[in-house]
């Protein structure tokens, strides 16, 4: 757990522009800002989140930190190494996870991908075959070692990709995404197994865009959007943000975006998320105070079904939204 | 840098890839054994030397085209699987993987040579005993190792964008035609030689017909020049391939090109 | 019957949108033109070398440049089935209404575009670089030829298309049919040299009359010369379109059954 002693990262300034494509005939598109001068530290032990939407710069982050790309400019270390100068000295002492269905060698076994991998990172010959097998055991991938990974589940397939991001023992690991698109059961076996690899001292960090698991997992975490970094904080400090703030919930039928941009600009809402349900849709907004403002709601709502109005005490996901989407 | 240890064990990878699904040898086999049986079909009515040439010259194109194809497959099928960042990411120098995968499949080549040989003496009755066998064995295993080191340049290219592969399949022809195996260089116009020199394959090729034919020696050069010559062109391209992929390497981390497939 | 000829132009389109998303145009052009320029020069050195009367650089040329047909309308229509299984769209596609046939055959239509491109564009590199004389070749004459060739060809290459749909890949089947269609069908030596119990083999890929039909009406041929040749290729075109039908519905249910569509 975080001893809040050394910052195993640094980041200053990291931003990075993916220029356009260029081709000889026809438009390669524009260049894109993916992370616009973000600044943040990570401290030796601790679980670090990059929470935020789809497309925010979470995975350009984690890439630039684990030398996969390089940064336009800015400046970031890792384990004391320049992350673009000491990539070379830095990879034999981190790892990246990046999961998903792709990342591994579908037409070799479990442990023939491993052990490709264990040369990969120069393994100690003599201890490399019982690495694999640990690796396996504490997976449990143990009886699947030998089958194709073709035939691997999607569960599988991620708990072979974690067990290829500890062949090295690293002491930083980056993990992207580590549960998406995995069942409960699955994913939460894999919480288990980072919340175990913290106890033991591996200093991580990962990006998610669930709140649940950034409020589980993380000792403290960004919230990063449209390449920025909006908060920055323990997930405990993140609900403080909005701790005088409460939450109206409007479940509602035929309400849609209009209603929802109609809602966000009554005085007094900082943000409205709106979330589509089977047949209704459930509007959350954050609200400095509830009472004046639900006669409002009410009069903005006439004329569609409503089915309640209730009001709630914030969540992370709230105060998520508050500073990813709000006024 | 380079690491032998991540050579071996992308070469132990890509053999155990052949194993489980050997069919994607086929096209690489069967191009060189078709174009071979064409051009014997076509020096039907001559015989000796020139039914060896074309048999030889078909050994050549047999190697030629598996590296080709494979070496420049070999960080697409990465990208195909998603896992060139995952290598990247390693300590390994991905020139020392791409280049384990590169021996592998120029070994296949020379299986694919070998199929050439036996098919040849034994469906068509042709003499396949060469003039200088010592001469001939280094001959072939030079050839190999520098179509080994071509392959590795194909595949730098293909770690920054996907389309090279479009780019080095066009070439597969022009070599055929440029490095002279199955027909001597000096019926090609005087132009196309500096390209034909800069081919390691070339000089592989003539040290080839130089060992297996009695008073061959187009070039004038003897074995020795000819041999020389492949190892030249091969530490050449060596270097550049090195040079290439630190190169290739960095403008694909600069680009975010690494996961596109 | 409507709702199959709109998934016919999609797929067309697909396969032409997804050849540029990888490849330039340019590129691709370069590519298609290189390897048919390249291809045929290497077997006019070979048979210039060779000396055979036979086979002239001249014939080779001509066999060569038909023969490009062959890229296209064969190894373009299976590779695409390949790359359906590999980017796993296959699966997708088997779950809409339109029936994987038509999706092959809008990928033929593309192809049959790019081959008929290619192959005029070899005649050209045939006639200024190798020395191919088509002056007495009457233009409509030579068009119906090669439409017919390259109408009767992609039925072939549905059909081996179609086993991709059911195996892993039919890339590999395409690569063999595509390099024996060099040595079976007249197009580097006439199937007269080959032995007696081949040469029938040679009569069941259309090719062999495409390329037949091309000298003729090089030399002044007219449509009347070339009938024969033109129906036996739309015989078997069609009976390769029919037997394609058959023969993706049947590798449809063999891969439902055993769950290989996304097996690459």
């Amino acid at each position: 757990m975080n001893d809040g002693s050394e910052t195993v990262i640094s980041v200053k300034d990291l931003t990075k522009v993916y220029p356009a494509a260029r081709r000889l005939l026809g438009d390669g598109g524009r260049e894109k800002l993916a992370v616009d001068r973000v600044d943040f530290e990570v401290r030796r032990g601790e679980i670090f989140g990059l929470l935020g939407p789809n497309g925010a710069g979470k995975t350009t982050t984690i890439k630039m930190l684990s030398t996969l790309l390089i940064p336009t400019s800015g400046k970031a270390t890792v384990l004391g190494l320049d992350v673009v100068k000491d990539a070379v000295k830095l990879r034999p002492r981190i790892n990246l996870v990046s999961g998903g269905e792709r990342g591994l060698y579908f037409r070799l076994t479990g442990r023939q991908n491993l052990d490709f991998f264990s040369d990969m990172y120069r393994v100690p010959r003599e201890r490399k075959k019982t690495k694999v097998q640990e690796l396996l055991d504490q997976v449990g991938l143990s009886d699947a070692a030998d089958i194709r990974v073709e035939n691997y589940s999607r569960g599988m397939k991620q708990r072979l990709h974690l067990a290829r991001g500890l062949v090295n023992d690293p002491e930083m690991l980056f993990l992207d995404e580590p549960t998406l698109g995995l069942d409960p059961e699955i994913a939460r076996e894999t919480r288990a197994l980072i919340r175990e690899l913290s106890r033991k001292g591996m200093t991580i960090m990962l990006t998610t865009h669930y709140m649940f698991e950034a409020d589980e997992l993380c000792d403290r975490l960004a919230i990063i959007s449209d390449g920025q970094i909006k908060a920055l904080g323990s997930p405990f400090s993140m609900k403080e943000s909005v701790r005088n703030d409460t939450v109206i919930e409007v479940e509602a039928r035929d309400i849609g975006e209009g209603q929802r941009q109609g809602l966000a600009g009554l005085p007094g809402v900082s943000a409205v998320s709106m979330e589509f349900l089977e047949g209704r849709q459930l509007a959350r907004m954050v609200v400095e105070e509830a009472g004046s403002l639900i006669p409002k709601v009410a009069a903005l709502l006439e004329g569609r079904k409503v089915i309640s109005i209730r009001v709630d005490q914030p969540t992370l996901e709230d105060a998520y939204i508050k500073m990813v989407n709000g006024k | 840098m380079i690491s032998l240890r991540a050579m071996k064990a992308a070469l132990k990878q890509q053999s155990i890839h052949f194993f489980v699904d050997p069919q994607w040898i086929i096209p690489s086999i069967i191009a060189p054994f078709i174009f071979t049986t064409v051009t014997l079909f076509l020096f039907r009515h001559a015989g000796g030397d020139l039914l060896l040439y074309a048999v030889l010259g078909g050994g050549v194109l047999g190697m030629w085209g598996n590296t080709i194809h494979s070496s420049s497959w070999s960080i697409g099928y990465d990208r195909m699987n998603g896992t060139l960042e995952s290598i990247m990411v390693t300590p390994a120098p991905l020139s020392s993987v791409v280049f384990g995968r590169c021996l592998w499949n120029a070994f296949l080549g020379l299986l694919n040579a070998l199929a050439v040989f036996i098919v040849a003496h034994f469906a068509f009755g042709i003499d396949v005993s060469v003039r200088d066998p010592l001469g001939f064995v280094t001959a072939l295993f030079l050839t190999l190792l520098s179509l080994a080191v071509l392959g590795m340049i194909f595949g730098a290219f293909y770690v920054v964008t996907r389309a090279s592969s479009a780019f080095f399949q066009m070439l597969e022809f022009p070599i055929y035609v440029l490095s002279g195996a199955v027909f001597p260089l000096v019926i090609l116009p005087e132009w196309t030689r500096p390209f034909s020199y800069a081919i390691p394959a070339t000089w592989g090729a003539e040290a080839l017909k130089i060992s297996a034919f009695t008073g061959y020696d187009s070039l004038s050069i003897g074995l020795p020049g000819a041999l020389g010559l492949t190892a030249l062109t091969t530490i050449v391209y060596l270097l550049i391939s090195f040079q290439l992929f630190t190169y290739l390497e960095k403008r694909a981390k600069i680009n975010g090109t690494l996961v596109r497939y | 019957m409507l709702r199959d000829i709109i998934g016919v132009k999609a797929s067309s389109l697909v396969a032409m949108r997804s050849q540029f998303a990888v490849v330039g145009p340019t590129l691709w052009l370069m590519q298609i033109l290189a390897t048919s320029l390249f291809q045929m020069w290497f077997f006019v050195l070979v048979s210039d070398f060779a000396g055979d009367p036979g086979a002239s650089p001249g014939y080779v040329a001509l066999g060569n440049a038909v023969a490009s047909l062959t890229y296209a309308a064969i190894y373009g229509v299976c590779m695409s089935a390949g790359a359906e299984k590999h980017i796993g769209t296959m699966a997708t596609i088997m779950s809409t209404p339109t029936r994987m046939y038509y999706v092959f055959l809008g990928k033929g239509v593309y192809q049959s575009f790019i081959g008929l491109f290619t192959v005029s564009m070899s005649l050209f590199f045939a006639s200024v670089f190798f020395g191919v004389d088509l002056s007495a070749a009457e233009p409509f004459t030579l068009a119906a030829v090669l439409l017919v060739t390259c109408f009767s060809m992609v039925g072939f290459g549905l059909i081996i298309g179609s086993v991709g749909v059911y195996l892993r890949s039919s890339m590999v089947l395409g690569s063999i049919v595509l390099y024996l269609g060099l040595l079976l069908c007249g197009v580097n030596f006439p199937i007269s040299y080959l032995p007696g119990w081949v040469q029938p083999i040679s009569y069941a890929f259309p090719l062999t009359y495409g390329v037949e039909a091309v000298r003729e009406v090089a030399v002044g041929g007219s449509l009347g010369d070339v009938s024969g040749l033109l129906v036996a290729m739309l015989a078997l075109g069609i009976a390769a379109y029919v037997a394609a039908y058959f023969l993706f519905c049947f590798f449809e249910k063999l891969a439902l059954k055993n769950g290989s569509l996304d097996v690459f």
